[in-house]
């Protein structure tokens, strides 16, 4: 089994996080070792593709932010939410119909719809088991799982909808937004850096977009389904303030014509985007000042989320 | 009995927490001010001329009213969010401030409810 060993581990490196990751990475594995025989197939291949950890990162850092005990303590919660994260992942693979996700065949692909979804309950229920016996855990994992869903939702809902920056920044702040979130109340185990967690969650969703508008793979791809199924990424909700390119969004059809003078109209905003995304993370900088007794594993977090966008 | 086994706090403690309070309030709403003072000069001269450009018209005039209503509305949030930042970190404030120093001095409860 490999849990995700790649480029992103000079990023764990450079925060500090190596051995925090190690001990994550060995917890997933003992747990792979334990699942049921008819799912441990689908289950590994899940974590198969190389993992960036931004989520796990972010709940050690803001642990290290808040307290001054080594984050070891805090392996319990990272796990569990890097099994809400893979959810995640397996279910957002069957709606877009994804063929791969981090350079490999998607859960669904490769082991078909009822696999893939089976294993996204199990992926769940196992998460809840990990925290039993910790509330203030659970009841987050409940506010995480609820806004999941209802963000998923709520994406579809205003697909090829014309809607403008604001509304991105909704949908990304309760999608990404919310799991980072729960990353940083974990973490710092109190509310204090929740507004930190959201902020850097927009941040990671925004850079993901304008990644993938860049064409790059570091966040894992997926720009063609987006603009296909008409999703509010932060590059169209620039475009799409041009009339012609807002009609042009508008249309639910595969015509190859349509979707290059898409890909063509948002890759003219990114510049714009990144000045979007430089305010965002400059949000998440103030917050991380303000509330962490040690701001600087947050700052340098910020900074290696930012990047991501033009890697 | 039971007021003969606690320690007496403060006369003092709350007329001072009551103080520190005004204070902080007082200070939280400058500081208030004074970000949103700085975000709105920062942000008007964009405002403005967007304003203008979504106002007249010409080519370009549906997309500056899209402008500027992204710009508008990212102006509320952003203040929104500063006020909410500043309004926390003044609890923060009153929080620190208002902790006794001597450990001794915090309100205790005075007798185990279950045994």
């Amino acid at each position: 089994m490999t849990t995700g060993v790649g480029a992103s581990d000079e990023v764990i490196a450079r925060l500090g996080a190596a051995g925090e990751i190690q001990l994550l990475r060995e917890r997933l594995a003992a747990w792979l070792d334990s699942v049921d025989e008819e799912l441990h197939g689908s289950l590994a291949w899940a974590f198969a593709g190389t993992a960036k950890h931004f989520r796990p990162l972010t709940l050690f850092a803001c642990h290290r932010a808040l307290h001054e005990t080594q984050a070891s303590e805090a392996i319990e919660f990272a796990f569990a939410l890097e099994l809400m994260h893979n959810m995640s992942l397996i279910v957002d693979d069957v709606l877009d119909e994804s063929a791969e996700r981090r350079g490999i065949a998607t859960v669904e692909h490769r082991f078909g719809r009822l696999t893939a979804l089976m294993a996204s309950g199990y992926l769940v229920a196992d998460a809840f088991a990990a925290c039993a016996d910790d509330p203030f855990a659970i009841r987050h994992l409940s506010e995480l799982l609820r806004r999941l869903g209802a963000a998923e939702c709520l994406q579809w809902r205003l697909r090829r909808q014309p809607l403008g920056v604001e509304d991105w920044r909704r949908i990304a702040g309760e999608d990404t937004g919310s799991m980072f979130e729960i990353c940083a109340v974990l973490g710092g185990r109190s509310q204090r850096l929740r507004q930190f967690g959201h902020l850097l969650g927009v941040l990671y969703h925004g850079c993901d977009d304008v990644g993938d508008q860049r064409g790059l793979e570091a966040l894992g791809g997926g720009g063609e389904e987006d603009i296909r199924d008409g999703i509010l990424t932060l590059p169209a909700a620039l475009a799409i303030r041009d009339a012609e390119i807002r009609e042009l969004f508008r249309i639910d059809d595969d015509d190859p014509t349509r979707l290059e003078a898409l890909a063509d109209a948002f890759r003219a905003q990114l510049d714009d985007a990144e000045r979007v995304l430089d305010r965002t993370a400059d949000s998440a900088r103030a917050e991380a000042e303000q509330f962490a007794d040690d701001p600087e594993p947050l700052l340098a977090l910020v900074d290696e989320v930012r990047q991501l966008s033009r890697r | 009995m039971l007021a003969g086994s606690l320690r007496p706090l403060s006369r003092l403690a709350v007329p001072r927490m009551l103080a520190t309070s005004s204070l902080v309030s007082s200070a939280t709403a400058f500081r208030v001010g004074v970000s949103y003072l700085g975000l709105l000069t920062e942000r008007t001269p964009t405002l403005l001329r967007l304003a203008v450009q979504a106002s007249i018209g010409g080519a370009g005039n549906g997309r500056a009213q899209a402008e500027f209503r992204d710009d508008l509305i990212a102006l509320a949030r952003d203040s929104a969010e500063m006020s909410w930042r500043e309004v926390r970190r003044g609890l923060d404030d009153l929080d620190a401030f208002t902790r006794p120093d001597d450990p001794a001095e915090q309100p205790r409860r005075p007798h185990r409810v279950k045994s």
